[in-house]
């Protein structure tokens, strides 16, 4: 019986014991100040610079080691930056540090670093994408294609003729005042084209010519060329515009947060991340 | 054992369902919490692909980056709760204030105004909503710093302020025209009634509410408050305005608004002082008089930086007064 009273007693202490961790420094108390008789101390001064400024740093600190990690730079990564730096440098002039001073960046070199790490985070996105591509070819679409839309049924039937005639369709959506530049895209379900255009789109095959329909509302008019529809051939060009999508942005920022096993283990910092960058809080 | 059991078979089962019961509850009451990590006798935050990032390590990190903002603003703190005495008058203002921040963030973000509201008082240094009247009391008590620095310390701060960029309550009557050139009719009659009304003795507040076409200074007797010759007028009326003593009207003065006649109420400091506006724009002329005065009144309270001269030089600089102080 003092048995079993002995591990009652147990488990309601382990019930009181339990709460969550809150990581401190070695010697919270040490005294960085005195001000009259008020102490400021390292506890203290360290609790706010973790409220004010951890989730950020937290992420960018995690982002970039999984960008080195994941992502070499590359000498084309090298030419692009040192373009940036020229074409800034170029445009700013005598405020060239006055510039940088006031982004925050206290040398060039930080700057630097800030641009190879924003166009490898670019790179990461990428990977992703290859890394699920069927998945993402599936649940995204692509093809690449050529709309032109027009507000003016004469201007659209002109257009047509001048399409068909091969004239070029960049040339043609100025000629004719397109609403689009008549440049070919990749268009996915996310793109922002009614469902008409939609619907041509995911069913002609490139050999279709130029096809050419109303909106529902009989407001435009919209011109359309299917030219590739195999994503296999426009890998590059459906990688780049799927990795500028936010969404997928943020399904790779927690597919790598959660491949390179980020963890948190303090309270304070935990909800913070939970409140500004609940996408990167990958843990269990 | 088994005999005790199938003796006291009723107490034993009520035993075993108290046990699963506690055991659920403690599985319950532990499964969202938050595990920590020791590492050689250091507690990590965070780690990624499992190289740990320490407390102490974060701090070095986080310090570098904006260590010295955070020290400041608690030194600030310390010493001006420590100088200045908190009255009810401050506490009244605080409630009143406090009411408002609330209205505002309820407008601003509906429903989860607490939430944002939690959150600019954490990054204040405060931990919770309660503590919102504490801030506006503190807000008072530097203010009432800046203040009595100024004052009892005329020669580096009004005196020069005054000599240089000649403040003064300002008024003014403005009759406004499509073309100021050229006006029309109606709005030289609209001028020559003005001028009858001051001639025959009619206060210029008075004409100033009835007739001057800018609303907005018209509502308070045609008052511009405190203006000196770096305030964003038009340079018409700045060459105007300077141009007049105290109680002095002027002619009319044309500019693209139309004409106005402007009167200087006031080149006292006695009496711009107490104006709002006046040590804001004492402040935009020489910012560094905010940074002294607040270190003038650490240095009364009294600070001690535990032989660390590196943080002194560092607050200074920050304050950018490492010029001015020894």
């Amino acid at each position: 019986m003092k048995k079993l009273l002995l591990i009652i007693a147990s488990a309601l202490l382990l019930l009181t014991g339990c709460q969550d961790a809150h990581a401190t420094v070695n010697n919270p108390n040490e005294e960085l100040v005195k001000v009259g008789d008020t102490s400021i101390t390292k506890g203290e001064v360290y609790t706010n610079l973790l409220v004010n400024f951890g989730s950020y740093y937290v992420v960018a600190d995690v982002t970039e080691k999984v960008v080195n990690a994941e992502i070499e730079t590359t000498d084309e990564i090298e030419k692009e930056v040192q373009e940036q730096i020229e074409s800034n440098k170029s445009m700013y002039g005598e405020n060239w540090e006055y510039f940088l001073n006031s982004y925050g960046y206290k040398t060039e070199e930080e700057f630097k670093n800030s641009i190879v790490l924003g166009l490898k985070l670019n790179e990461l996105t990428k990977k992703y994408v290859y890394e699920n591509w069927d998945e993402l070819i599936v649940q995204y679409n692509p093809k690449k294609a050529i709309v032109l839309s027009f507000y003016d049924a004469d201007s659209a039937n002109a257009a047509l003729v001048e399409l068909k005639n091969g004239v070029d369709s960049q040339e043609v959506a100025t000629a004719y005042n397109s609403n689009s530049v008549g440049t070919p895209e990749i268009i996915t379900s996310q793109s922002a084209y009614s469902s008409e255009v939609m619907s041509v789109i995911n069913t002609a095959s490139t050999s279709d010519d130029y096809a050419m329909i109303p909106s529902n509302d009989n407001l435009t008019t919209y011109i359309i060329k299917v030219l590739e529809t195999d994503p296999n051939n426009i890998q590059d060009e459906i990688a780049t515009t799927l990795s500028s999508y936010e969404s997928i942005a943020n399904e790779s920022d927690a597919y790598y947060f959660k491949k390179y096993k980020f963890t948190i283990y303090d309270k304070t910092l935990y909800d913070n991340m939970v409140s500004s960058y609940s996408n990167y809080v990958v843990q269990k | 054992m088994a005999n005790y059991i199938k003796k006291y078979w009723f107490v034993s089962l009520v035993v075993v369902f108290l046990l699963g019961i506690i055991g659920y509850f403690i599985y319950d009451t532990n499964k969202d919490i938050l595990p920590g990590k020791t590492v050689n006798g250091n507690k990590v935050v965070y780690s990624v692909n499992d190289i740990d990032k320490t407390a102490d390590e974060l701090y070095e990190d986080l310090y570098d980056k904006a260590g010295i903002s955070i020290v400041f603003s608690k030194i600030q703190t310390a010493a001006v709760d420590q100088a200045i005495e908190t009255t009810d008058e401050m506490k009244e203002v605080a409630k009143i204030n406090a009411a408002n921040v609330i209205t505002n963030f309820q407008n601003q973000y509906g429903p989860e105004y607490e939430t944002q509201l939690l959150n600019a008082l954490k990054q204040l240094g405060y931990e919770s909503i309660n503590q919102l009247e504490d801030y506006l009391i503190q807000l008072q008590k530097v203010n009432q710093v800046f203040s009595e620095y100024v004052e009892n310390n005329p020669d580096t701060t009004t005196t020069p302020y005054m000599e240089e960029t000649k403040p003064r309550l300002v008024s003014h009557i403005l009759v406004t025209m499509a073309d100021s050139a050229n006006p029309t009719e109606e709005e030289l009659n609209k001028m020559k009634q003005i001028e009858e009304e001051l001639e025959k003795g009619t206060d210029f507040k008075t004409v100033a509410f009835e007739y001057s076409d800018d609303t907005a200074s018209a509502t308070v007797n045609g008052s511009l408050g405190v203006v000196n010759k770096d305030t964003n007028f038009v340079p018409e009326f700045l060459e105007a305005m300077l141009l007049l003593e105290e109680n002095e009207v002027s002619g009319w003065v044309t500019t693209t608004y139309g004409k106005h006649l402007i009167k200087v109420d006031s080149t006292s400091l006695e009496t711009l002082k107490n104006e709002p506006g006046f040590l804001e724009g004492l402040f935009g002329y020489n910012p560094s008089i905010q940074s002294l005065a607040i270190w003038d009144k650490i240095e009364e309270v009294g600070v001690d930086f535990k032989g660390n001269d590196q943080l002194r030089t560092e607050l200074i600089e920050y304050l950018g007064i490492q010029d001015l102080v020894k």
